[in-house]
C-alpha cells in the first residue's frame, strides 16, 4: 500500500475542468492575447504620433489598463 | 492523528480536513506533498499571508504517520449562498488576486471553488492551503469552476434579482453556465464580461463536449494566456454593480415605530446585559441595519448579524468594510427557512444550527415576524431558539404594537394564543427567564433567558 502511494503521481487539478471549457479557453486566451497586443501597439503608435506633433508624451500605460 | 474527518472533505487527493478535540486540522497526503512544499519554500506562502490573502497555519510536522498542519480558526463558517453581493464580489476578486500572485511564483490554483473562501476579520481569505500546484503551460483548469461559483452568481444577482443569490444552495458546484446564460437578460450579450465568460463559454461547452481536449501541456496556450484570462475576469468582476434598495433598510434618522424613549431603553438594557455577561459569540437574528450587532461587538469577541433581506446585509457589509469593523460578519439567512445541510449524503455543508450554538442570541424586533408574519407557534420558536444559543435576549412585541397592527390590517386575527402570558409560558419550557424589563412607554418587553440543558 505504501509503495503504491510513493509511486503515485502528484495530484493535480482533481476537479473536472470540462472538455468544452478547456478548448474554449485556449481559443479565448488567443483572442484576449491579441486584444492585449493590439492595445499595446495602439499606445505605441499614439505616443509616437504625439511626440511627432510636439506634444508631451503621456505616461506609459500598464497592461492592465481598462479600455 | 486521531480525529474525525469532516464529511465534506473528500474530493482532493492532496489532503483533507479533520477535527480532533474541537480543533480543525488539515492532513497532507503524499500526493499533496509537492504542492505544499513548493508553496512554503517558493515564498508564495509568506507573500500571501503578508497581504492577508491566505489563512495562516502552523506546521505540526508528522503526527501518527501523517503530515499535519493546523490552520487558524475561523469563528463562523459561511457559504456563498449566505453572502451578499459585495461579499461574493470580494470573494471573486480575492481568488483572482491569489491566482495572480501564485503565477508570479510559478504556481497556480488547482480549483476556484467559492467554498475555498471564508471571511476572517471581515475580509475574505483563501482557506484551502492545498489548492496550489506548480503552474504548467496550458489552460487554467479552474476557469469553468470560477465562472460557475464566483462570476455567474454575481451577474445573476446584479443583472436579474438579488434573490438569485440563494441559487448556489441548489447547485453544489456553482450555477451551471448554460442555466446562467438562459437566466441573464438579453442586454448582457452586449457586455464583454457576460458574453465571453458566460454566454460564449456555455455555448462552447455545449458544442465541444464530445471533442477530445488538446494535450494539457501544448505550447500554444502559454502562461501569458492565463494572465490575460485573469485580467479579463477581473475587469468583468469589477464592472458588476448593485445598489441595495429595501423596504426594511431604514437609515439613521428614522424614528422607530415604538418611540425614541423605548428605543433608548432597549439600547441601554442590551448594552448593560452584554457588558455584564461578555459572551464570546453573539448571533443577532433579524439584524436589519446592524444597530445592535454593533453594540454587541463592543462586548463580544465575534458577532454574526443575520437578516433575510439581501439589501440589509449588503448595507451592513459595506458599512463594516468602510469602517474596518472586523468583529461583525453579516450574512443572509431567513430564520423561517435557514440554510439546510447539502451536498453528498447531505453532509458537505452545515445547517445554521450545526455551526452553533452561539453564546448569546439576540432576537430583537423579531418575534412578531415569526409568530404572526410566518404563523410559527410560540413553543416552536422557543424550542428552536434554545438550540441556537446558550443565552437569549428577546423582545416581546405585543399585538397592540403599531407594527403588529399593520401586519393584521389585511388578514383575520387568528392569533388568540399570541399573548405575553403565553409567550412567557412557551419560553419557560425551554429557558430560565433571568430578567424581564418593560420598554416604557411602549408595551414591548425585553427578556434575558438562559437555555436549559437537555
Amino acid at each position: 500500500m505504501a509503495l503504491c502511494l510513493l509511486a503515485e503521481r502528484p495530484a493535480h487539478a482533481y476537479i473536472d475542468p470540462g472538455t468544452g471549457s478547456v478548448i474554449y479557453q485556449t481559443a479565448l486566451t488567443v483572442i484576449l492575447g491579441l486584444g492585449l497586443v493590439l492595445r499595446q501597439s495602439r499606445e505605441v503608435v499614439v505616443r509616437f504620433v504625439k511626440r511627432l506633433a510636439g506634444r508631451p508624451a503621456a505616461p506609459e500605460q500598464t497592461a492592465t489598463d481598462r479600455d | 492523528m486521531r480525529g474525525t474527518r469532516l464529511p465534506g472533505s473528500f474530493r482532493d487527493p492532496a489532503g483533507h480536513v479533520f477535527v480532533a478535540d474541537g480543533t480543525l486540522y488539515r492532513q497532507i497526503e503524499p500526493a499533496g506533498r509537492e504542492g505544499y512544499d513548493r508553496l512554503m519554500q517558493s515564498g508564495l506562502y509568506a507573500a500571501l499571508v503578508a497581504d492577508g490573502l491566505l489563512l495562516p497555519h502552523e506546521d505540526l510536522g508528522i503526527r501518527d504517520g501523517g503530515s499535519v498542519i493546523r490552520p487558524e480558526r475561523i469563528p463562523m463558517i459561511s457559504y456563498p449562498y449566505e453572502w451578499c453581493f459585495s461579499q461574493l464580489r470580494d470573494a471573486a476578486l480575492l481568488t483572482l488576486r491569489v491566482q495572480r500572485m501564485a503565477m508570479r511564483f510559478g504556481m497556480s490554483l488547482k480549483d476556484a471553488s467559492a467554498y475555498n473562501v471564508q471571511f476572517r476579520r471581515g475580509r475574505p481569505v483563501l482557506i484551502d492551503t492545498l489548492s496550489f500546484e506548480q503552474q504548467r503551460a496550458g489552460p487554467w483548469l479552474a476557469y469553468r469552476q470560477f465562472c460557475q461559483h464566483l462570476y455567474a452568481p454575481l451577474l445573476l444577482w446584479s443583472a436579474r434579482d438579488a434573490r438569485l443569490g440563494r441559487l448556489q444552495q441548489i447547485f453544489i458546484d456553482g450555477v451551471p453556465l448554460a442555466l446562467a446564460s438562459r437566466l441573464l437578460p438579453k442586454r448582457s450579450f452586449l457586455r464583454a464580461g457576460p458574453l465571453l465568460h458566460i454566454h460564449l463559454h456555455a455555448a462552447a461547452e455545449r458544442r465541444l463536449a464530445d471533442r477530445t481536449a488538446p494535450p494539457r501541456n501544448q505550447k500554444g496556450a502559454a502562461p501569458r494566456g492565463v494572465e490575460a484570462l485573469v485580467d479579463s475576469l477581473e475587469r468583468a468582476i469589477t464592472s458588476t454593480r448593485w445598489t441595495p434598495r429595501s423596504e426594511w433598510a431604514s437609515y439613521y434618522g428614522d424614528q422607530p415605530s415604538y418611540g425614541p424613549e423605548a428605543f433608548q431603553a432597549k439600547l441601554d438594557l442590551v448594552t448593560g446585559w452584554l457588558d455584564r455577561l461578555r459572551p464570546a459569540t453573539v448571533w443577532d437574528l433579524g439584524a436589519n441595519t446592524g444597530r445592535f450587532s454593533t453594540v454587541a461587538a463592543r462586548h463580544a469577541a465575534h458577532v454574526v448579524a443575520f437578516d433575510a433581506d439581501p439589501a440589509c446585509v449588503e448595507t451592513m457589509y459595506r458599512e463594516a468594510r468602510a469602517q474596518q469593523v472586523d468583529r461583525v460578519l453579516p450574512l443572509v439567512s431567513d430564520l423561517a427557512n435557514p440554510s439546510p445541510a447539502i451536498g453528498w449524503a447531505n453532509e458537505e455543508r452545515f445547517t445554521l444550527e450545526q455551526r452553533g450554538p452561539a453564546d448569546m442570541v439576540l432576537a430583537l424586533a423579531l418575534i412578531h415576524h415569526l409568530a404572526i408574519g410566518n404563523n410559527v407557534s410560540l413553543p416552536a420558536i422557543a424550542a428552536y431558539l434554545a438550540r441556537l444559543g446558550r443565552q437569549l435576549i428577546i423582545e416581546y412585541v405585543p399585538k397592540s404594537d403599531s407594527m403588529v397592527q399593520q401586519m393584521l390590517a389585511s388578514r383575520p386575527d387568528m392569533f388568540a394564543s399570541y399573548t405575553s402570558e403565553q409567550f412567557e409560558q412557551a419560553f419557560a419550557r425551554y429557558f430560565d427567564i433571568e430578567l424581564r424589563a418593560a420598554l416604557a412607554p411602549s408595551d414591548r418587553m425585553l427578556y434575558l433567558m438562559t437555555a436549559r440543558q437537555g
